[in-house]
């Protein structure tokens, strides 16, 4: 029968120890490391098997199973000098453990034929036994294997590649054993079991340090059953221990009654609830040493959120709450915003919240969305998801220290998320842990999301809806404040105007035109820096309050903008983008005390740089009046020279050919015709006049071979010969004084019906002199002779006119030309090389 | 972030397999998302430098569309200044390595191209990626271990090839034959001499090359040409019985002795541009099926075959891949002027070829860059590997360039001065290369009378060639075979070819049909 005695306990609880050991190391994710901790563990189990059962009188024999302790002695100093070596990399001294498992045979035999110990007797519940030739053999080659174990361990400590937190527990039960092991060379000390007592100290020590310490990195996530296990297991032992015992004391007292049994016994029972409490406590404390300062720390969470509306509070609570409660060394929050997410808190310091984005497209997004949970930072690095990473992006990863990523869902959307880096005593996080910060996320996510949405109604408040800029009024009251405040000394401010804006918005359309105005915001915002007031200010004006810097220092500054436009839209190379910027500068105090002091300064300024020219950045000064002075006159002549090549440069591409000889003037006058006879006013005469000469420049980039070629164009060759719209218009967006004529021109070659080219605008949204310049190139063209055929008549024409009124032309511009030529006006303005009438 | 050496030791395959070959489980849709998003971080990098702004041209380029639509396509000349004066604070990124290589063609000798380390870890990532699929039968599963004995057999520093021992240092432990000390010391037909001597000795279990030199060490083992008697002196017990079962087979049943009898590689991966002409020589001799990888110095690693070895699949991350279309390529054949356009990797059809166009990802300098290879697509998936991605095969380079055994890239030059420097009375010539029956030889027609034998003319020829380009000298050298072969046409041939067509007959590669229409020419003359 088993007895549970102060000499067979031991073993129990340090064989039931080991077991759960093996468990643990069973049920976690195996690597080598932890199989070759596994097959050492095994042999403490049947070292501790072996000392249990010989103490008991189960069959076969005491000496049997002290025979299988001695076979578990023997073969644990070998495992755990090959466990060492693995853990410290060392393969090429493989050859040491092989000879230590030869030896260990032969250890073994020695213990077959009774030469290791002899006379192994189990006398009145006490082991004994006497020493042979081959335990002080053994004891040699053990303890030489076991400290060359030891000093393996800690010359993998001593040079920095683990860490001794981690395993200095380890090494100190380890050291136990070996020291127990060589107690029992002492006969007298090793009937008391000794060596099986420290055995269960050193389980005691591994189970902390895996559990706690992380000690062979196995992602160790005890499962609620596992320790549940292992705590009935305990309380099991613990009763039987009492029970058992105190039978034994009452029977060795002569109490033999059962009712008098139970009836001393009751007081005991009484015991068993408060120890179970305590017991209950200690496994908690072991495995969920957290769990209870985690609940408190969720309560606090709780209250707290539900108090404040503040954005800004809420997300300091969620960081502290959750680095206090995963004691980690720092945690960040991104929230969403309208493009990507962005740090709204961290712990971590110097951290350039500006480069440390994550965008929709993001990798780590696209993972949240799939509906995955958790991020571990193995998945960032072996995911094949995770290719499509930018470097920015994993270094970004880095210097937020991630290792865990979670996420904070509302409704299906993922609002946010949560980067959390490792623990300040580096060991992994656990199930636990994470059910914690789940539970913390999801309280704080809607009123996350609440907060979020009072902060957005605000900001919409003070913004432009387009832009994102901020909005007049908030600019108001800004400035404002920093003129009764004194808040800067100086600051200046840019005044800044898009240059033909009107244009382009009749030419592409106010969809085109607000795209456009985003770009510039978008530009402006990219090269000012955070402390930059940015406002749009009216239209097509922006205004740029710079604080502390005034004059030249400013002019640098707003040049990077009037730059950047020009590079984006006139010189990009999509030809048909043409916009600049103007820019006006002025600064307080020098040019004024109060705000709209200065901001008619800046808008003098600005007017003057339009009178320049356009495309200018302009400081403010009192003698740049409007008055011309000789620079002006200079640069005016400058530009009408350049007027003048364009217009010559038009008559020469007329002149390559006799039969286009004439064709632009032709259509100036045209074109003119009707649209005096249309009533429009002078200067939409005079523009349309212009256009008409300059309507076919770009053909100065056609080939010689497509421009005059006798017969039909090929497909190519016609697209070729189209493109001369689009190269017209990269010709004249250049010269500032032309570029009215951009949107008539760009239209020539537009039909009513929506079915010519370049962009295939139909009806009223071809602009007007644009269809007047319509009519006049096709009745020139018309009737010029061409190799192949003769010039139509002016009655045919005019039938041709009629016939495609409606669908290539605009039919009442039709019939106001066609009365024009009834009432013989076409005779006033003198057409060029046209024979036929 | 563990390597790959750590995780070998963890026995940790299936995180090995998903971080190293994780790129085969994509769909054509996630492989476009990535290369998609890589080359916008691309396109941000290079507008921040010089280079790249030249390249990219004014205005800001915001996505792909506008990238393919107004970048132009470019050759190393768009980059030769830059690059070849070593200007670092030009490129999109700091340079780690400038890698070399011979620029054919060109305006200068050599090319170089700058890697930057990100570039660096991803090229040693892609090229451990081959080299575990080379140990692969299925998928998941590899033999690749630390301490393999891997037999190197690829150029020296500063080519690309030659950095691969040195970075694969950091990421896992092998056993070089012969250890990179020894190699550095030691020129190229050395150290494979050296390694294989070694490789008996010891044994091998991986090799990298090119598929040439593999073939060349197998002919001379079935010939017992590199016998010399000597003793070898097993170092391992295994390698041992590997030798005396050799000596038995040879000795006694006197039957011929195969490199497959004396190694037993895991795996082999080979380069080179006639690897697929090799493959079932290498499976005879060696016993194994030699690996496919696929890449070059400006392009690092491009693509690799699987473990049924049929198809190349592109890496996602290294390249943004465009592919010319075939009637494109016509296009710009007929008029020099031509802009040829692209198409996407998802766009690519089996049975069509293309020349691939790469645009280098993570900070590299070449955009829109053509490499000059040509591609044939042979299939939207790897039905036998499960793999949905289109995949390819390597084709040769494109037309004007004739490369032998991936040793030498002959170029219209290299003949052109040849026959000039030899003084024979040649009229004209044009050369294409042909796949022989074992390894691809260089046709060179000319016409022309002369005194000489045609040996003599040949001999003439091909000495000039083999002095005035050392790697050309190689192929003789490490193949031992003579890729020079001369068909003389009769006097006229190609003055008539030109009088009949209006137009010269192609000096490199011309096509099939002109061949035979030459050919006509010197039957009539």
């Amino acid at each position: 029968m088993v007895v549970l005695t102060q000499y067979t306990l031991i073993p129990l609880i340090s064989l039931i120890l080991y077991i759960f050991i093996l468990v643990i190391l069973l049920t976690s994710n195996k690597n080598k490391l932890s199989n070759a901790f596994g097959w050492y563990i095994i042999a403490m189990i049947v070292w501790s098997l072996g000392s249990f059962l010989m103490k008991t009188d189960i069959p076969p024999s005491s000496l049997f199973w002290h025979r299988v302790l001695i076979i578990g002695f023997v073969t644990v100093p070998v495992l755990l000098l090959r466990f060492s070596y693995m853990m410290s990399e060392n393969y090429t001294k493989k050859w040491v453990v092989y000879i230590g498992y030869a030896m260990s045979v032969f250890l073994l035999i020695l213990v077959y034929t009774d030469n290791f110990t002899s006379n192994a007797r189990l006398e009145n519940g006490v082991f004994k036994y006497d020493l042979e030739y081959g335990a002080y053999v053994a004891a040699v080659i053990l303890t030489g294997y076991s400290v060359l174990a030891l000093l393996t361990m800690m010359n993998k400590v001593r040079k920095k590649e683990m860490s001794i937190k981690k395993v200095r527990l380890v090494i100190i039960g380890i050291t136990f054993v070996v020291i127990g092991g060589a107690l029992n060379l002492n006969t007298f000390l090793g009937q008391y079991g000794i060596d099986i007592l420290f055995n269960t100290l050193n389980a005691v020590l591994i189970t902390y340090s895996i559990s706690r310490n992380k000690f062979l990195e196995i992602n160790l996530v005890v499962k609620r059953g596992l320790s549940f296990s292992f705590y009935n297991i305990i309380l099991y032992v613990s009763y039987a221990i009492i029970g058992i015992s105190s039978y034994q004391i009452l029977s060795s007292w002569g109490v033999e009654k059962i009712s008098y049994i139970i009836l001393y016994m009751a007081p005991i029972f009484l015991l068993l609830e408060p120890l179970r409490k305590i017991i209950h406590k200690v496994i908690n404390k072991l495995f969920y040493g957290y769990v209870t300062d985690q609940q408190n720390i969720l309560k606090e969470f709780s209250s707290i959120i539900n108090s404040t509306i503040s954005l800004d509070f809420i997300t300091d609570s969620l960081v502290k709450s959750i680095a206090k409660g995963l004691d980690s060394k720092d945690v960040t929050i991104l929230l969403k915003n309208t493009n990507k997410y962005y740090i709204v808190n961290t712990t971590i310091e110097n951290v350039d919240k500006d480069i440390h984005i994550i965008r929709f497209s993001h990798p780590i997004v696209t993972w949240f969305n799939s509906g995955k949970k958790l991020l571990l930072s193995s998945h960032i690095h072996n995911d094949v998801l995770f290719k499509g990473l930018w470097d920015q992006e994993r270094k970004a990863i880095t210097a937020l220290n991630t290792e865990l990523v979670s996420p904070i869902m509302y409704q299906d959307d993922l609002l946010g998320m949560i980067i959390i880096s490792g623990r300040n005593d580096d060991t992994p996080y656990i199930y636990s842990e994470i059910e914690f910060l789940e539970t913390l996320i999801n309280n704080a996510a809607a009123i996350i999301e609440n907060a979020k949405t009072i902060e957005s109604i605000k900001i919409q408040s003070i913004t432009d809806e387009l832009t994102k800029l901020y909005n007049h009024r908030y600019f108001h009251d800004t400035a404002s404040k920093w003129l009764d405040d004194e808040t800067y000394k100086t600051f200046s401010v840019a005044m800044v105007d898009i240059d033909q804006f009107k244009i382009y918005n009749d030419l592409y359309g106010h969809s085109a035109g607000d795209t456009a105005l985003k770009k510039i915001a978008e530009i402006i915002s990219e090269i000012t820096s955070d402390s930059d007031l940015l406002v749009r200010y009216g239209g097509e004006e922006f205004l740029i309050l710079y604080p502390n810097i005034v004059g030249k220092e400013a002019l640098n500054e707003i040049e990077k903008i009037r730059v950047k436009v020009e590079e984006d839209f006139l010189l990009s190379r999509d030809i048909k983008e043409f916009l600049t910027v103007t820019v006006g500068i002025s600064s307080y105090p020098k040019d004024g005390k109060t705000l709209e002091e200065i901001i008619s300064k800046s808008d003098e300024a600005m007017h003057y740089g339009k009178k320049m020219g356009r495309n200018k950045a302009i400081v403010y000064r009192e003698d740049n009046s409007i008055d011309r002075t000789i620079d002006d006159e200079v640069n005016e002549k400058i530009r009408d020279a350049h007027v003048s090549s364009i217009y010559a440069l038009a008559a020469t591409i007329d002149a390559k050919d006799h039969y286009t000889y004439g064709h632009s003037s032709n259509v100036a006058a045209l074109s003119a015709a009707i649209a005096k006879a249309a009533n429009f006013e002078d200067a939409d005469i005079e523009i349309v006049r212009s256009a008409g000469l300059l309507h076919d420049i770009g053909k100065v980039g056609i080939p010689e071979h497509i421009l005059s070629k006798p017969g039909v164009l090929t497909d190519d060759e016609m697209e070729i010969m189209k493109s001369h719209v689009v190269q017209s218009i990269n010709i004249i967006k250049h010269i500032p004084n032309l570029l009215e004529t951009v949107p008539i021109i760009i239209s020539h070659h537009e039909r009513y019906d929506g079915y010519g080219y370049p962009r295939g605008i139909g009806g009223e949204k071809i602009p007007v002199l644009g269809r007047v310049i319509a009519i006049a190139d096709a009745f020139d063209a018309m009737t010029t002779d061409r190799p192949y055929r003769k010039g139509l008549s002016l009655e045919q024409a005019v039938y041709e006119l009629n016939k495609h009124k409606g669908t290539q032309f605009d039919p009442d511009l039709v019939d106001i030309f066609v009365n024009i030529i009834d009432q013989g006006v076409l005779s006033t303005p003198t057409l060029e090389n046209r024979p036929s009438f | 972030m563990k390597n790959l050496r750590e995780m070998l030791l963890d026995e940790d395959y299936d995180k090995i397999w998903k971080a190293y070959c994780g790129f085969l489980d994509l769909t054509l849709e996630e492989f476009m998302q990535i290369q998609k998003r890589l080359l916008l971080e691309q396109i941000d990098l290079l507008s921040k430098s010089k280079l790249g702004k030249e390249l990219l041209g004014p205005g800001r380029i915001q996505t792909i569309e506008d990238f393919r639509n107004k970048v132009p396509l470019t050759k190393y000349e768009a980059y030769a200044d830059t690059l070849l004066n070593k200007r670092s604070e030009d490129l999109p990124s700091e340079p780690l390595h400038w890698v070399q290589t011979t620029w054919k063609g060109g305006d200068k000798p050599i090319k170089l191209a700058p890697y930057s380390k990100v570039m660096v870890e991803e090229h040693t990532k892609m090229f451990l990626s081959s080299l575990i699929l080379s140990t692969s039968k299925k998928r998941g599963q590899f033999t690749l271990r630390n301490f393999d004995k891997f037999l190197y057999g690829m150029a020296p520093l500063p080519y690309l090839t030659g950095f691969a021992p040195y970075i694969l240092k950091n990421e896992v432990d092998f056993k070089y034959l012969p250890s990179t000390d020894q190699a550095e010391k030691l020129s190229f037909k050395e150290r494979n001499l050296v390694g294989f001597d070694l490789a008996v000795r010891k044994g091998a279990d991986l090799f990298f090359g090119l598929s040439s030199v593999l073939v060349k060490i197998g002919e001379a083992f079935e010939s017992g040409s590199n016998s010399k008697n000597k003793l070898i002196w097993p170092s391992n017990p295994k390698q041992a019985i590997k030798i005396l079962k050799a000596g038995y087979k040879k000795k006694i049943k006197k039957q011929k002795l195969l490199p497959k009898d004396l190694f037993e590689f895991k795996g082999i991966v080979c380069g080179g541009t006639d690897s697929d002409t090799y493959k079932s020589q290498i499976e005879h001799y060696f016993g194994i099926t030699p690996l496919e990888i696929f890449g070059g110095t400006e392009s690092a690693a491009v693509a690799t075959e699987t473990w049924s070895r049929n198809g190349l699949t592109f890496f996602p991350d290294v390249n943004f891949l465009e592919f010319i279309p075939e009637e494109e390529m016509k296009k710009e054949l007929e008029n020099e002027k031509y802009i040829p356009k692209t198409i996407l990797f998802d766009e690519i059809q089996p049975g069509n070829i293309y020349e691939l166009v790469i645009t280098k990802l993570r900070g590299g300098a070449f955009v829109r860059y053509r490499i000059g290879d040509i591609m044939r697509c042979i299939g939207l998936e790897n039905v036998e590997d499960k793999i949905a991605l289109p995949q390819v095969k390597y084709i040769d380079r494109v037309n004007n360039i004739i490369d032998l055994s991936g040793f030498t890239r002959i170029t219209k030059q290299l003949i052109g001065d040849s026959i000039k420097i030899s003084g024979l009375p040649v009229g004209g010539w044009t050369a294409y290369k042909e796949i022989g029956e074992t390894s691809p030889y260089l046709n060179l027609v000319i016409d022309g009378k002369f005194d000489i034998e045609k040996e003599e003319v040949r001999n003439s020829i091909n000495n000039q060639m083999k002095l005035m380009d050392s790697d050309y000298n190689d192929v003789h050298a490490m193949l031992g075979h003579e890729p020079l072969k001369l068909t003389i046409l009769k006097e006229g041939t190609f003055r008539k070819f030109k009088e009949l067509y209006k137009t010269d007959i192609t000096k490199i590669n011309p096509n099939g049909e002109d061949v035979q229409k030459l050919m006509l020419c010197s039957d009539t003359n």
